[in-house]
């Protein structure tokens, strides 16, 4: 850990996006300072510009607690791989089995692993216990720099991403979680959803900031506004732990 | 105008998301005895059949993969 002059830790990694609120609480981790909660998640009502909000769940506890609603969180320092291998199918990249279909998605001790295609498998980190290692076999790539990661989370996310894009993010002759590869707010991303009130979606790095800029705008009328990487965990293992 | 395209990785698609990559031409001619007007047809020249074709599109705003689809410029559809 690099430490500046003062003696404190001090980040390394910037966030491709920010979303113009108050953190109420942030922690160092591999040189990314993450938030994990935004002042705006303190039972405030309201959106951040003021005007009154549609009323939804509280996606923490998941029991239609009135004064949430849907959620943005970052979640780009969260480590991610791209493995790829013309056999991909027939081998178990991080001990991972590969999901058969393109666009099958499979969640295994907080890795979600999804076949995008022939041949490549996207490979993300999103539990709460630590990140292992990148593998030493070839084939693996490590693409966490070079993407900004989001999710949607809670009551209404569903209402917000129709603001976002014409994709059927909730197509209901698929299995949940499924992947979908294909322009939101006309940024090429992969889409993962989980369940009707969890999804994630991984678009390049430059795109980062305007994105957020135009789903927290656009996603505002349904009641989108920041929150915290505790906010995400706390809904994600919820739907996946044991 | 608009219509959708099957990506062989993702499924039926409003063609906004491809961009069309030419007609298929077959391979290119061998170079050895390839006089510069056959050379010149194969690399310019298009034909403009008024009956479906293969074409050559991108998924670019999706999974990025190449294919060849069937389609008739007539009336915009994608043959099977």
């Amino acid at each position: 850990m690099t430490r500046h002059s003062a003696g404190r830790p001090r980040a390394l990694r910037r966030s491709p996006c920010s979303f113009g609120a108050k953190p109420a609480e942030t922690e160092l981790r591999d040189g990314w300072n993450v938030v994990l909660r935004y002042e705006s998640e303190d039972g405030h009502a309201g959106r951040e510009d003021g005007h009154p909000r549609r009323e939804g769940g509280d996606p923490a506890r998941g029991d239609g607690h009135p004064g949430a609603g849907p959620r943005l969180v970052d979640l780009s320092h969260r480590r991610r791989w791209d493995f790829q291998d013309s056999g991909v199918a027939d081998l178990r990249p991080m001990g991972l089995p590969v999901p058969e279909g393109f666009g099958d998605v499979g969640v295994h001790d907080g890795l979600v692993i999804t076949r995008m295609n022939r041949t490549q498998v996207a490979i993300w980190h999103l539990g709460a216990t630590p990140a292992p290692d990148m593998p030493a076999e070839s084939g693996f790539t490590e693409v966490t720099d070079g993407h900004c990661m989001l999710a949607f989370v809670g009551d209404g996310v569903s209402e917000v991403l129709e603001h976002l894009t014409a994709l059927d993010l909730f197509d209901p002759a698929r299995d949940m979680p499924f992947l979908t590869q294909g322009p939101v707010l006309h940024v090429p991303c992969q889409v993962v959803t989980f369940a009707r009130d969890v999804v994630v979606m991984t678009l390049a790095r430059g795109y980062g900031e305007t994105f957020a800029e135009a789903a927290l705008a656009s996603g505002g009328i349904a009641g989108l506004r920041p929150g915290g990487e505790r906010l995400f965990t706390q809904v994600f293992e919820r739907a996946f732990s044991g | 105008m608009t219509f959708r395209l099957t990506c062989p990785v993702c499924g039926k698609r409003d063609v906004y998301e491809f961009t069309f990559g030419g007609q298929e031409r077959g391979p290119r001619p061998e170079q050895e005895g390839l006089s510069a007007e056959e050379h010149f047809r194969w690399t310019q020249f298009r034909l403009i059949p008024n009956e479906p074709q293969e074409e050559w599109w991108y998924h670019g705003q999706g999974c990025g993969v190449w294919f060849k689809a069937k389609r008739d410029p007539g009336t915009n559809r994608e043959m099977r």
